[in-house]
């Protein structure tokens, strides 16, 4: 796949919950909050303009009598966050090259 | 969209101290009684096939809410759920675990019903357990390593 940006998935916090959403099937709202270190406003914020971008799935789930939400990336956010870090991943080698001459 | 090369480098880091977050979390929450509730159900699975008639069918319908229990327990102890047939390092231990298995519970069936050893599902489980909680283990530390060198 050719590394591609994405300006959804760039904003700093949107791409750490990406990146740990892809490491996981599916995660609870706490759980990424404590990962990406972020207010749970910021979090809702971030997850929403995620999830209206198809990127990810959001469910409510009843825990110990509280709801609960879930995030987990969809098939096409998977695709676009893979994309987007071989797109970072290609640029910051051209740091790497430009320290070490 | 353009960014600076540094910058890409910084979200970089920024993204590999999220997934070091995670990796410390699911290291803390995968105790040792984790491996051995998967090590029992798929013990279980082959070990079963020792009783007879419905009572098989029986055991099984218990494992399967098993697995539905662990995965409730997953859930609940640590806010996540990793699912075992990722894609990743960790698959090839996956399938590897599954065939063990399946070819255990084969030979276990021809051993009880074509040669009469009727004891030999239980030894068969037994087997599968031990080499499903060392193979549970080894899939933990393959998948916090691919966290923690993702980027």
């Amino acid at each position: 796949m050719d590394g591609a940006f994405d300006p959804v998935i760039h904003a700093p916090a949107r791409l750490q919950i990406m990146a740990v959403l892809a490491g996981v099937h599916d995660a609870e709202f706490s759980l990424l909050r404590e990962t990406v270190q972020v207010s749970d406003s910021v979090l809702s914020k971030h997850l929403a303009q995620l999830a209206e971008a198809g990127y990810v799935h959001l469910r409510k789930a009843a825990q110990a009598g509280r709801q609960r939400t879930w995030a987990s990336l969809t098939g096409t956010g998977r695709k676009a966050f893979a994309a987007h870090v071989k797109a970072l991943q290609a640029l910051a080698r051209i740091t790497d090259r430009m320290a070490a001459e | 969209m353009p960014i600076q090369a540094d910058e890409a480098a910084a979200a970089l880091s920024a993204m590999q101290a999220s997934r070091e977050n995670l990796a410390k979390a699911a290291a803390m929450s995968c105790p040792p009684e984790r491996h051995l509730a998967f090590a029992g159900l798929m013990g279980g699975l082959v070990a079963s096939q020792a009783a007879d008639g419905v009572v098989v069918l029986v055991l099984e319908a218990l494992l399967i809410c098993g697995v539905a229990l662990v995965v409730m327990w997953d859930r609940r102890r640590t806010g996540m759920f990793i699912n075992g047939y990722r894609a990743g390092p960790t698959r090839p231990i996956t399938f590897a675990l599954l065939a063990f298995a399946l070819s255990t519970l084969a030979l276990c069936d021809w051993l009880k019903f074509g040669q009469g050893v009727f004891w030999a599902p239980l030894v068969g489980g037994a087997v599968v357990a031990v080499v499903g909680y060392f193979a549970s283990s080894i899939w933990q530390s393959i998948y916090l390593r691919d966290l923690r060198s993702a980027a």
